[in-house]
């Protein structure tokens, strides 16, 4: 046993699980958040007569009811709240900004419903008809949309995903995420406004920046043979930006190790940061650990340190996680073959 | 975008209210099957639909419950189109086994036509091939049986065979099971209920009590005429004090069938049941009136209006008796299973039908509620269900319940009963505004107002 790999084996002894979850994270999508609802709102109420926000409001409410019922799987009750609101909203003049707020529910809804009746490319085309609505709106004064615009972007990497079209979705994802840290304009659509990105609150920024990660990286574990092809058109080269947030600086800490395992240089110095990673950090970012996990199997099965003693430990670990059972289940299902091979 | 009030709302007479100056009123409002206590001036604004005239919040809430709704909204078009995207989304396969013809007991009320026909080797096969069809055409993610009568209990030997059939057909199609029975209570011995919840996945059982043992006797008699009423209630005492009860998983609801002769033993039936402190075990007790089982047996029930105005008497003592029932209705999307296209009854003989109250029924053997045999090859089970345009038939104003207020939360009420000429309205549409008093005096005074309201 080489002595360097010592501080492994009393890592991996020491591991213990943090349970402390800072409850930062939203969970859904954030267009559905309190911060991001909340500034709507106020923009909406001066810009708007009370009489007009009371149909906004009703028709809003209709569409994120029929949104509720699609992710429901109650797909004909939601076409059936969505006939209900599409023949109101048609009593609307298609040429007023009041009309373009509705779009700002509609479009996604619609399209979102497509997507679960598996029409994906008529979803996309709504999706873009989603971002190209609000950008008039933003220059109204709706600031906040500008993220309405990078949420429709995390849905088109939903809806490649889904079609299996992973190197798509995750280069959707990597636009999103260089528009939000670094300010890069993304190649899909146009018109985006910096100015706008800028207004909103940091902790927003962040919470979006956290959306578009966390939930690739969960997809990502279940094609783990891929995932350094993947990690780099999602990820790659996104370790030159000031954290905002405590929660940004552990996306930053994470995308630098895994950049780490991915560059193959220093074995050793990835197990330690990364098992130094999964042990300190809170519950919240247990998808980020079981990601690393993956590739600390990987990592430890090259040092002279490898037992099945160890292995199990690991695998003990993970089971704590709070993650959803399908991604846990295919990670460790892989922990399990790298033992065996 | 401009507002109306909706047509589905049921609104009390004023109520004092003694701790404030200003009167109110209960607004119900059927689309959403929701309360709300307003005031005589918010009523009058409503009335008057003088939207600027009111309050945001209160005009959130009431558009949230959907007693204000937009102008151009064809009510009722809604409504029935929102119960067949109901229908449509159900997930759980619903189906209905009658595992024998045979029944023990002689009810003068009953329309069935017993034998002591049991569901054979053959039409078992049948039927779990029938209903294993059904997972071609759609995704479910449950399926339920109901064990039905005649007395399903005494077809228990069928129950044995077919449950662990069902529950393999279940688990092959990713789909979790229950089922129910509804029973007249003879043969729920102690051990055979141990046996339906442990070992055949019941989570529901419903007995029939017809008033205390003097009116339950008079009419649930053996076919030899002997009593019932003591043993059936043996039976659910061994159960209800069995230690392990509330965790087995399993309730018990208790159904009493009234018309005329027995009406005036419900109470004391209450009372005996509250006796034996039973509050907290008996999942649900109602008073169901009885109705026609292709037979004349509604003729001795009361009038729709005398049997709502007792039913709230029956509410009252059960409230002051220590039950705590529910007494609104909620929203019915889905009336009963002959609206739902995939919810079939099987009797004893293999027979097909699309309504419960139609099997062993002589008046309905030849007629299109048959849809069919399995013993005749399941290609020959008719497509036609005569029941399932029901909805429909609302929204065309071929029944009344086109127009009434009620509609979202009776569902119609029985479609047969309509086909056949009997009005087939609940006892919600008659003593609404009843219940809605009493949903006042019980949010403002608690329960103790129910029962002294009664005394």
């Amino acid at each position: 046993m080489q002595s360097n790999d010592l501080f492994i084996l009393e890592a991996i002894d020491n591991l213990q699980y943090n349970q402390q979850n800072n409850g930062n994270i939203a969970r859904g999508d954030l267009i559905h958040g309190n911060v991001y609802g909340e500034i709507l709102d106020g923009l909406v109420k001066d810009y708007v007569s009370n009489m007009e926000l009371r149909g906004l409001n009703y028709i809003w409410g209709k569409y994120d009811k029929a949104l509720t019922e699609a992710r429901r799987n109650n797909l004909e009750q939601s076409q059936q709240l969505l006939s209900e609101v599409e023949a109101i909203q048609a009593e609307y003049d298609p040429n007023t900004p009041l009309y373009a707020l509705i779009n700002v529910a509609a479009l996604p809804m619609k399209a979102y419903l497509l997507y679960r009746n598996s029409a994906f490319k008529e979803a996309e085309s709504l999706l873009f008809q989603a971002i190209e609505n609000d950008i008039a709106l933003i220059k109204d004064g709706f600031y906040i949309l500008e993220y309405h615009r990078i949420q429709q972007l995390h849905n088109i990497n939903r809806l490649h995903f889904k079609q299996g079209k992973l190197l798509e979705g995750a280069s959707v994802i990597h636009q999103a995420l260089r528009y939000i840290l670094y300010e890069h304009l993304p190649a899909m659509s146009s018109d985006w406004s910096i100015k706008s990105l800028q207004q909103a609150p940091d902790s927003l920024r962040s919470a979006m920046f956290l959306q578009l990660s966390l939930e690739p990286i969960g997809v990502f574990l279940h094609h783990i043979l891929q995932e350094k092809e993947l990690f780099n058109a999602a990820f790659a080269n996104l370790t030159f930006f000031e954290p905002r947030t405590s929660d940004e600086a552990v996306m930053l800490q994470w995308f630098e190790i895994k950049e780490l395992f991915f560059k193959a240089e220093d074995n050793n110095q990835f197990l330690k940061e990364a098992i130094e990673f999964i042990s300190k950090t809170g519950s919240e970012f247990d998808i980020l650990k079981l990601s690393l996990i993956a590739n600390i199997s990987d990592a430890l099965k090259k040092t002279s340190v490898y037992t099945i003693e160890y292995h199990q430990k690991i695998v003990a670990f993970s089971s704590q996680l709070k993650v959803p059972d399908r991604h846990k289940q295919v990670c460790l299902t892989y922990v399990s073959r790298v033992l065996e091979s | 975008m401009k507002f109306k009030l909706s047509h589905y709302n049921i609104v009390t007479d004023s109520l004092s209210d003694e701790q404030s100056e200003s009167t109110k009123r209960v607004l119900f409002a059927t689309r959403t099957a929701k309360s709300m206590v307003i005031t005589n001036r918010l009523y009058d604004k409503l009335q008057r639909e003088a939207w600027d005239e009111l309050a945001p919040n209160d005009f959130d809430k009431l558009l949230a419950i959907e007693a204000i709704v937009p102008q151009s909204e064809v009510e009722v078009k809604t409504i029935i189109e929102r119960n067949q995207a109901k229908i449509k989304d159900d997930k759980s396969l619903y189906q209905v086994i009658q595992p024998t013809a045979m029944c023990q007991l002689g009810c003068g009320y009953c329309g069935q036509k017993h034998s002591k026909n049991q569901i054979g080797e053959i039409a078992s096969e049948r039927i779990l091939e029938r209903v294993e069809s059904k997972f071609a055409f759609k995704e479910y993610n449950h399926l339920s049986i109901a064990w039905f009568g005649s007395e399903p209990l005494v077809g228990l030997a069928q129950i044995r065979d077919l449950t662990p059939k069902f529950k393999e057909m279940a688990q092959r199609h990713n789909c979790t099971y229950d089922s129910k029975v509804v029973t007249n209570g003879l043969s729920l011995k102690e051990h055979i209920f141990v046996e339906l919840v442990k070992k055949h996945g019941v989570t529901k059982i419903e007995v029939t009590l017809d008033g205390t043992a003097e009116y339950h006797d008079a009419r649930r008699h053996t076919k030899a005429g002997l009593s019932t009423f003591n043993l059936i209630f043996k039976n659910l005492l061994d159960i209800f004090n069995r230690p392990d009860f509330k965790t087995l998983g399993c309730t018990i609801s208790i159904r009493c069938n009234v018309d005329e002769r027995n009406s005036m033993s419900v109470v004391p039936l209450i009372e005996f049941l509250a006796a034996h402190n039973l509050q907290d075990k008996i999942e649900y007790f109602y008073v169901a009136p009885i109705h026609s089982w292709g037979n004349e047996a509604h003729l001795l029930s009361h009038e729709k209006e005398e049997f709502a105005k007792n039913e709230i008497d029956w509410i009252l003592a059960q409230y002051q008796n220590g039950f705590r029932p529910g007494f609104l209705p909620g929203i019915k999307p889905v009336v009963c299973l002959s609206v739902t296209p995939d919810s079939e009854v099987f009797d004893a003989f293999g027979n097909v039908f699309d309504c419960t109250e139609t099997p062993y029924v002589d008046v309905y053997a030849n007629t299109e509620y048959v849809l069919g045999n399995v013993h005749n090859g399941l290609s020959t089970i008719s497509k036609h269900r005569p029941l399932l345009s029901f909805n429909d038939e609302v929204a065309n104003n071929e029944y009344p319940c086109s127009t009434c207020k009620m509609l979202p939360v009776c569902g119609g009420g029985c479609p047969k009963s309509w086909r056949e000429g009997i009005v087939a309205c609940p006892s919600n549409k008659f003593n609404i505004k009843e219940k809605l008093m009493l949903f006042y005096a019980l949010k403002k005074k608690g329960v103790e107002a129910l029962a002294q309201v009664y005394e």
